[in-house]
């Protein structure tokens, strides 16, 4: 397997022609013209920087990671706003009948991805626990049973992809990132949240992946990850480190609990990967390479091998500038490329 | 005839949200955006009388989350992280007590902070009541970061909440409590209770260990369930009927489970978890309740 595979998370930051006009023009002609515009451009972009896997061209076909698949649901209706913090708000649906999956969520994305470009690709799909988690629950019993329906429904959508990427992969492996950043908000809610993910991955023939970001303990995922039908983990970590250089522990603080990781890992007879977040997205503030390098080589003093390492940011890039988003990206794949001259 | 109440941290209309959002870039001076929440406050005071609603507090339009704009007007207090309220997907900034608070700001003039929100300007009508988060839940949604003593620190707050009470000549106060108060005792509110008629909202059922010392009683207790021990303590009783966590609107009559001590109706939280527009076709119904209970 190849050492030290960089890769993106998910989104980019949209070019303004597409951004400007999303909402008026999603579902039109137009739409799909400047979506395959936009993505062909950060493909180039993320080509350019030198990324292994160009994941799903930035995702720019989606507008956000719940409104996208909760707008192609029946059953889930919005009303309006509501408050995340501040004066930051969110249109939050409101799971009001049984909900059904109305038209696929990504397949004329990864459809058009994967003929625009011979790399791996990553598709990124949100997960049912942050799907329910996201939203009112004005019909089912229990938050369970909301999420274990929102399971139901992405397993379909993940079928729908696995058919057309057999037709378009050019044998490429089919690889899902299940996006859950609300993963470990309630811990007693724990099962729930394996569950729904494995319902989430039935019989898809693929690699699946996991994203989750800005937990307040990784720990209770990495208890569950001999549960979990999942086969490596994306996740953030530069956002909680320090921005000085060193291979200390108290240098690389965001990094610690990956000896935590690695204690479960290694008592599994398939171990699984771990893309690390080298760079934060939070901040325009560029982290040097030999700052990236520091990271990617603290990780590997607790990981030791290489090839179940990947290099990542910590989550999508869309709240950076795409040039500061670029410059992001070329700084981490420089360094890992350093880091792999002096295994 | 029930008395209805609605209280706390209301849904800001698209208009006020964007014009937060103008001000926040500079585009709207402070004072056109006081402007704007004065004609929001007092559309929403007209949409409480004409939904029959008898008892309500200050809309709170110019607060963020509902400790932040008291966070920010006392001294020993900063403001924390950015936390999760509860099981939402709403966040507030944790308040780190660093000594005993003081306010030092003037509640009644409109002020701009260093920290987004205007201090508490409160533009009350002729009946709009004042609304406090309780300092039991205060005191559990922050952290302690110098060696206070929590009793210490409770009964300071209950001090200058009678300060808050005093600077709007005695109006009324509807306490909330986000938490179940477990083994907690609150007589400390008691000088409270003395100062100005108080509304508690409640988590859970309190107890007789929980209330016990109280000399003076609430205006109204509003629990989850109804007790009637609970009369010792206060001189009528609440219920939740309208859910601010969930987007299915209620229906307008309500079920006569309770006996004749409860004589006040309200909703299970305050209502900024749910979109504007569903807000207010509950607090509408919330009306009919109470007219057809």
């Amino acid at each position: 397997m190849k050492e030290l595979i960089t890769q993106e998370i998910g989104s980019f930051r949209k070019p303004e022609y597409l951004a400007r006009d999303f909402h008026k023009i999603e579902g039109t002609p137009r739409f799909k013209e400047l979506a395959e515009k936009a993505t062909r451009e950060t493909l180039e972009v993320f080509e350019r920087s030198g990324l292994d896997n160009v994941g799903i061209g930035g995702e720019m076909f989606r507008w956000e990671m719940y409104e996208h698949p909760a707008e192609r649901i029946k059953g889930i209706i919005f009303y309006g706003m509501v408050r995340s913090f501040d004066n930051r708000y969110y249109r939050k649906g409101s799971a009001i009948d049984r909900l059904e999956r109305r038209e696929p969520f990504h397949v004329d994305e990864v459809n058009f991805v994967a003929r625009s470009t011979d790399r791996p690709l990553k598709v990124p799909i949100t997960g049912p626990y942050t799907m329910m988690e996201w939203s009112f629950n004005d019909y089912y019993e229990s938050r369970e049973d909301l999420a274990m329906e929102f399971a139901r429904i992405i397993n379909e959508e993940l079928k729908d992809i696995q058919r057309t990427w057999d037709k378009v992969s050019g044998g490429r492996k089919l690889e899902i990132q299940i996006d859950e950043p609300a993963m470990t908000t309630h811990p007693d809610e724990m099962d729930i949240v394996v569950e729904s993910i494995n319902r989430s991955v039935e019989g898809i023939d693929g690699e699946i992946s996991m994203h989750v970001c800005y937990s307040r303990d990784y720990r209770l995922l990495y208890d569950r990850i001999p549960d979990l039908k999942i086969d490596g983990y994306n996740l953030e970590y530069s956002n909680r480190d320090l921005l000085e250089r060193g291979l200390s522990d108290e240098k690389r603080p965001g990094f610690n609990d990956l000896k935590y990781f690695t204690e479960i890992n290694e008592s599994l007879q398939r171990r699984k990967f771990i893309g690390i977040g080298v760079t934060d997205v939070h901040i325009d503030y560029v982290e040097p390479v030999e700052l990236i390098e520091d990271r990617i080589n603290y990780a590997l003093k607790i990981i030791k091998d290489p090839e179940i390492v990947r290099i990542n940011p910590d989550c999508g890039l869309r709240t950076r500038s795409r040039e500061i988003g670029e410059q992001k990206l070329r700084n981490m794949v420089a360094a890992r490329n350093n880091v792999l001259k002096n295994l | 005839m029930l008395k209805t109440l609605v209280y706390g941290l209301y849904p800001r209309s698209e208009k006020l949200r964007r014009s937060y959002n103008r001000w926040e870039r500079g585009m709207i001076k402070t004072e056109d955006l006081s402007e704007i929440i004065r004609e929001e406050k007092y559309a929403f005071y007209e949409m409480m009388e004409r939904s029959g609603i008898e008892i309500y507090t200050d809309p709170l339009f110019n607060w963020y989350d509902i400790l932040r704009p008291i966070v920010l007007s006392m001294e020993n207090v900063k403001l924390g992280p950015l936390t999760r309220y509860l099981e939402t997907n709403t966040f507030y900034r944790m308040p780190e007590f660093y000594g005993i608070p003081r306010i030092f700001k003037d509640l009644t003039k409109f002020e701009q902070l260093e920290e987004n929100p205007p201090l508490p300007a409160y533009q009350l009508d002729g009946k709009s009541l004042l609304f406090l988060p309780s300092p039991y839940s205060l005191v559990r949604m922050s952290r302690l970061e110098a060696d206070l003593r929590e009793d210490v620190l409770l009964r300071s707050l209950v001090d200058e909440y009678i300060k808050i009470v005093k600077a709007f000549s005695g109006r009324k106060l509807v306490l909330f409590d986000v938490f179940d108060y477990g083994k907690h005792n609150i007589s400390y509110l008691d000088p409270l209770l003395q100062s100005t008629g108080v509304i508690l909202i409640a988590r859970g059922i309190p107890k007789e260990q929980n209330l016990k010392g109280l000399k003076h009683k609430f205006e109204a207790l509003v629990a989850d369930g109804v007790d009637r021990d609970l009369l010792n303590y206060s001189d009528s009783l609440g219920i939740k009927a309208v859910s601010a966590h969930k987007t299915k609107i209620e229906g307008a009559s309500i079920e006569k489970k309770m006996d004749d001590s409860v004589d006040l109706i309200t909703h299970d939280d305050y209502m900024d978890f749910l979109p504007r527009e569903i807000a207010d076709i509950k607090v509408e119904v919330l009306g009919k309740m109470g007219d057809t209970a």
